[in-house]
């Protein structure tokens, strides 16, 4: 499982219906609202290219002004560290 | 290994403790300042930097096992404290992607040159014998037949190294770095108007402004951080107003105030317009012009850099002449840009231009003006930058936090090393230049080289667009190429791969190495590969658009025998100055002995931090003369022998632990009371503590001055405004070519997509290069989206996908594409013309047709 955390930056008056929003995205959790307009999410999906594919997508939501990515952990990436060696992703 | 349940729980607790202090600001301070396991002793936490895109954001990584396990934003880091854009979730993904080179490789069959084929593996004794051998044959033969390409994505220490060993070793000014595309006029800019590179600004500039103005820059896509810092300040003050002042409509444009669209080189006469009304309605800051600006105007009648010929022509030598003028006849050069004169060459109404003057003229907004490659890769892009500053300097939008002028930067290490190192073939280090004998000898002074020795590069090398002219004309016999990706990136694509209808022979003649992580269109030009240790497989700095030099700390281990182009450069020599003596002492010895044992084929330290920190030592010499007796007397003009100070300090960095423990710093850094101490606005008198030049402008520079400024690094301590007239684009659309073309960056691909089109779901989210058009030409055209078309210039040709919903949205008669798909490879019609005085591409407006491919 990969787990990352973001803090997504919205218009203040929208801020509420983003964060609404934003559960129905796949492995999306809201934390937290902080200063009205930044909402602390975190992502669980099976690869870095799935979080990337749910979060990349949250900047078409209106009034969404910014994604930031704050941390990402991928030991579980079975695409960069494959179960059963180190080294078997590497060329 | 899969997490288990405690585990699991740990890193997402972690990870939303981190979230929300970044997003309450509360996290600065809390990263560790050694390296600490987040959970369990096997893991290790370095320091680091992003390798994209300029913003230059720290880091931080965890690994264990010898792979990186997760990826952080440095809250300690001040450029972006904590915030990373999404491409952070990229920095690990890229350095293990399954085509990664791990052997060298020589080219054994010449005819499939052009192709990934005819290759086979080597050592890399074979491989550095035969570059080596090459080389060393070339040089012995004509010096002026070899070239080096870098890259402002090369560490600063890999770049101080390689320029060392071609200026000093080879004695050849024949290197550049694919910076010239990109920052090479804004370079000029402040050269010419300051006397020292780079912005005297910062991005926490962003938090102080009420007006920002993008300049022909798509922040949203290019510079994702910094912009969310940008809307961060707007949605903080809902009177800060972002003004997108640009050729098409972006994803910037898409969250600005307003946007104003002008016609390409329309930039030149609406920035002339402003200043003349400054002037014109007494708005320009009077006390401001009188303590620190003088005008001068310069050679206008120079055409276009569009043939071999032209720097060696008559216009092309006079292009840098420039002449004193006073104020008065400032103001009357300015005098046609009126309202209507400037509406009618920028397409810009009336209205908006004297919206756009009227910030200026109130002189209590703080306004930032950000600006990229729409300012910079243009065929007056110098001109440009001249006249931004220029209406900056004359409304004192300059110094105080929230107004400045500020070029941004495009890779992560284009100020860290294509500029300070000075990897051009124009520079030496810390704003020095070859063909200056005080620059010179101060040069050979930190190197320890005999006075005059350098005398041999006294005059620049082959720029950028020179160099790969030589190589297709066939007088480059040995060219070497790191970081970077020329035969994609690279203006003129048809001719400079051999692939027009004249003879252009020269790219499949010459012997070509290139060191890279990936196979790429270069590699298939290349004679030899060498596979290179990427990002935090070795240690390396990188300087970014704010003068922060950072530092980023080896994780892991490269794969396989891929090896660090630094030990790379090494061997290759000591191989080439064999037999070679400087006042009898062996030549590589002399130059990089104390760094490297060449029998053991080994550097002198144990740990790559040790070797850093000892070549840093010798580097940043360059800014502290004091370091240096020999150095000092230069600096300082002892004897009188050059009539003039040189004012190196004005650039100090600090020792390079400094940089690990204060996660990076922005120059000029200075001592006080043992303490280490960043400059965040140059020129601006205040306490160092709290970022302020205090220090500078006490040594060097003068009190009491307008806006508490002083110039010091400026001729009389005077910035130059220099008049710069409107000029059409070098190509005008006409019957046989009625668009332009404009070429660019988006946010998923960076650059030539070496790395991120390795990686699948930024593939998947933007697979193919379109072409975006207005939907007018579309439908007048008899087009439709998606339609395959040929898009013709002069100088070759296309396929491509035409696109009505794509990132951009151009005007009528404009044309977007991206350059980061090899497939499409768009330069293929790109034209060469370059900016005169930079000699930086213009990468913006080649005209060209667009025709229907059927069946």
């Amino acid at each position: 499982m990969v787990i990352s955390s973001l803090v997504v930056e919205c218009v203040p008056e929208k801020t509420e219906a983003v964060a609404r929003e934003l559960p129905a995205f796949s492995g999306v959790e809201v934390h937290s609202i902080e200063q009205g307009y930044k909402i602390v999410i975190t992502v669980e999906s099976e690869t870095v290219d799935d979080s990337y594919a749910e979060t990349s997508k949250m900047i078409g939501i209106d009034g969404v002004t910014g994604v930031n990515l704050i941390y990402v952990n991928f030991e579980d990436d079975p695409t960069i560290n494959p179960v059963g060696g180190d080294d078997a992703g590497r060329a | 290994m899969t997490m288990d349940v405690s585990r699991r729980t740990f890193v997402k607790a972690a990870a939303i403790a981190m979230a929300t202090a970044a997003a309450t600001g509360s996290m600065a301070g809390c990263a560790p300042k050694v390296n600490e396991p987040l959970n369990g002793s096997a893991t290790t936490k370095t320091l680091s930097v992003c390798r994209f895109c300029g913003c230059g954001c720290g880091v931080i990584c965890e690994a264990r096992n010898g792979k990186l396990i997760s990826v952080y934003g440095d809250p300690d880091n001040d450029s972006n404290r904590g915030l990373n854009c999404v491409k952070g979730y990229y920095l690990s993904k890229i350095l293990y992607g399954e085509d990664r080179l791990t052997t060298p490789l020589i080219r054994e069959d010449n005819s499939l040159k052009g192709t990934d084929q005819g290759f086979r593996e080597a050592t890399w004794t074979e491989a550095l014998d035969l570059v080596a051998d090459k080389l060393r044959t070339a040089w012995k033969n004509d010096k002026s037949r070899i070239a080096y390409w870098g890259s402002g994505q090369q560490p600063i220490l890999e770049g101080y190294a390689t320029a060392k060993f071609w200026k000093a070793g080879l004695r050849s000014n024949n290197i550049d770095p694919n910076a010239r595309l990109c920052m090479a006029s804004a370079v000029v800019g402040f050269m010419n108007i300051f006397q020292t590179d780079e912005p005297a600004g910062c991005y926490a500039d962003i938090d102080d402004a009420d007006v920002i103005i993008t300049w022909g820059a798509n922040m949203a896509e290019a510079h994702p951080m910094l912009y969310s810092r940008v809307m961060s300040r707007k949605i903080s003050n809902e009177n800060v107003k972002h003004y997108d002042v640009t050729t098409l409509r972006t994803r910037t444009s898409a969250t600005a105030d307003k946007v104003m669209i002008f016609k390409p080189n329309g930039d030149l006469a609406i920035t002339n317009c402003i200043a003349r009304y400054l002037i014109e309605n007494e708005t320009y800051d009077k006390q401001f012009v009188a303590d620190h600006l003088q005008f001068k105007q310069g050679t206008e009648d120079i055409g276009n850099a569009t043939y071999d010929g032209y720097d060696k022509s008559d216009i092309g030598q006079t292009v840098d002449k420039v002449q004193s003028i006073t104020f008065e006849e400032y103001a009357a050069r300015l005098d046609p840009y009126t309202w209507e004169y400037t509406s009618e060459l920028s397409g810009v109404s009336v209205e908006d231009l004297q919206e756009l003057y009227s910030l200026f003229a109130n002189p209590d907004l703080r306004i930032l003006s950000f600006w990229t490659m729409g300012v910079n890769q243009h065929n007056r892009g110098t001109w440009v930058n001249h006249n931004l500053h220029n209406i900056h300097l004359l409304a004192a939008k300059y110094g105080r936090p929230g107004c400045t002028a500020f070029s941004l930067t495009g890779q992560p290490s284009a100020c860290g090393t294509a500029r300070e190192v000075g990897t051009f073939s124009h520079r030496l280090p810390a704003d020095l230049v070859v063909n200056n004998a005080q620059h010179r000898r101060y040069t050979e002074a930190v190197w320890n080289l005999p006075e005059n020795y350098l005398d041999d590069i006294a005059t620049p090398g082959f720029h950028t667009t020179k160099i790969f002219r030589e190589l297709s004309n066939g007088n480059i016999d040995f060219l070497w190429s790191a970081n970077n990706n020329w035969a994609q990136s690279m203006t003129n694509l048809t001719r400079f791969l051999g692939r027009g209808a004249e003879d252009k022979r020269g790219i499949f003649d010459a012997f070509i190495v290139v060191s890279e992580v990936y196979p790429t269109m270069s590699t298939k030009y290349a004679n030899v590969v060498l596979p290179s240790a990427m990002w935090v497989e070795r240690e390396g700095q990188f300087g970014n658009g704010e003068r922060r030099t950072a530092v980023f700390e080896k994780a892991v281990e490269p794969p396989g025998d891929a090896r660090w182009d630094q030990w790379q450069l090494m061997e290759i020599a000591k191989r080439v100055l064999v037999d070679e003596t400087i006042e009898g002492e062996d030549a590589f010895d002399r130059l990089f002995g104390q760094w490297y044992d060449k029998d053991r084929a080994d550097f002198r330290f144990d740990t790559e931090r040790e070797l850093c920190r000892s070549m840093w030592e010798e580097y940043r010499t360059f800014s502290n003369p004091s370091m240096n007796a020999r150095a000092a007397a230069i600096n300082s003009d002892a004897d009188g022998t050059f009539g003039a100070t040189l004012k190196m300090e004005a650039k100090q960095l600090a020792p390079y632990d400094e940089y690990i423990y204060n996660h990076g710093m922005t120059w000029p850094v200075r001592e006080v009371d043992g303490k280490w101490l960043p400059t965040k606005w140059r020129f601006t008198d205040g306490p160092q503590e709290e970022g302020y030049d205090e220090y500078g402008i006490a040594q060097y520079g003068d009190a009491g001055l307008a806006g508490g400024m002083s110039f010091y690094k400026s001729a009389n301590h005077k910035p130059s405004v220099v008049f710069r007239p409107y000029e059409p684009p070098a190509e005008i659309p006409d019957a046989d070519y009625p668009f332009y073309l404009c070429t660019g960056r988006l946010l998923e691909h960076w650059h030539t997509g070496t790395m991120t089109r390795r990686v699948e779901a930024l593939n998947n989210a933007l697979p193919e290069a379109l072409l975006d058009m207005n939907p007018a030409d579309v439908s007048r055209l008899g087009l439709k989206n998606g339609d395959r078309v040929k898009v013709t210039s002069r100088f070759g040709e296309v396929e491509i996908t035409v696109s009505t919903a794509g990132r951009t949205v151009p005007p009528e008669g404009y044309l977007f594409a991206p350059f980061f798909a090899e497939e499409t490879l768009i330069n293929l019609v790109q034209q060469e013309a370059y900016c005169p005085l930079s000699k930086e591409p213009d990468f913006k407006k080649t005209c060209v047709s667009v025709t229907k491919v059927e069946g």
